[in-house]
């Protein structure tokens, strides 16, 4: 229900905005800036409020840092290759959009605020829209092929491609498969969603700066 | 790119100091789906009031959806790689 009502607000605002009703409130930057800051903060108290944050970091092993460091290298790589194809987007902003691993919420705002102040609110809302739409196709995509991945026993591709919805909505998709040895997938399939879900937020950072 | 990392990690650590307060998480789920509605719908504004924007919207489509494809064809290449590599490895040992 939550995710129908996610793309609800976008479309919501689009049309309120269309109709030319847009609050004074909103074309102030301090309440998006002070509403980013107030989701950055119910990000990390999530992150720690975790029930299974203690099991998590307990099945921790460094080598479990390779499937997270690898969907960051693979995907930024080839996301690289956009640039080639789409020269009218800057090299940084496809790498930023990139950067979003399926958490489609938190990067078209995060992206829309660090980008306002460089480049201005429409080209920001511009990119931040692409992103918002390149990240709702790649969660479609884990959707579709993580169990078919999994089931061929390529559980780590599976957790690869979920991104950042490892840890959540493509979990019982990874794990729960005949072939899945499912204690160490689910390990690696959370501390995957954790690392990305940190690095979300610095990597747009790194690319909007 | 500091400001957001402390944020992240002060509030992370807030949140692991106060994990057995329950009251407080589910007030904390609900708070951070309102945080992100407001944020999406500010960021709907911001492309309905834009008329150059809404026009794009066919053009961009078809850069997102290019920019997912070749995300999710990077991260299988690299873990595929990846998963060979330490195989190989370990079968060595």
């Amino acid at each position: 229900m939550k995710h129908l009502l996610f793309p609800l607000m976008v479309f919501a605002g689009i049309f309120v905005g269309w109709c030319g009703l847009m609050p004074d409130v909103v074309s102030d930057s301090s309440l998006p800036q002070l509403c980013l800051y107030a989701l950055i903060i119910q990000v990390g108290l999530g992150l720690g409020m975790r029930p299974d944050l203690k099991s998590i970091l307990k099945s921790f092993r460094p080598r479990l840092l390779l499937l997270p460091a690898c969907t960051i290298f693979g995907t930024l790589a080839f996301t690289y290759i956009a640039t080639i194809i789409f020269a009218d987007t800057s090299s940084a902003d496809v790498m930023a959009i990139g950067s979003g691993f399926g958490y489609y919420t938190l990067s078209s705002v995060l992206i829309a605020q660090f980008k306002e102040a460089s480049v201005g609110a429409e080209a920001a809302a511009s990119v931040a829209a692409i992103a918002l739409l390149a990240n709702v196709v790649r969660e479609m995509i884990a959707l579709l092929t993580c169990q078919y991945l999994s089931r061929r026993g390529r559980g780590e591709a599976a957790i690869s491609v979920a991104g950042i919805n490892s840890m959540d909505v493509c979990l019982p998709m990874i794990v729960g498969t005949e072939k899945s040895s499912d204690a160490q997938l689910v390990s690696a399939a959370l501390v995957h969603g954790l690392i990305l879900e940190i690095s979300v937020p610095i990597l747009i950072s790194i690319f909007c700066a | 790119m500091f400001k957001i990392l402390i944020l992240l990690l002060a509030s992370a650590g807030a949140g692991y100091l106060l994990r057995r307060n329950s009251g407080l998480r589910n007030v904390l789920a609900r708070s951070t789906s309102v945080t992100i509605f407001i944020l999406l719908f500010i960021f709907g504004l911001s492309i309905g009031s834009n008329e150059s924007i809404l026009s794009n919207i066919p053009k961009d489509g078809l850069k997102a959806g290019a920019i997912a494809l070749l995300g999710v064809a990077g991260s299988i290449a690299a873990t595929t790689v990846c998963v060979r590599l330490t195989r190989r490895k370990g079968g060595a040992k």
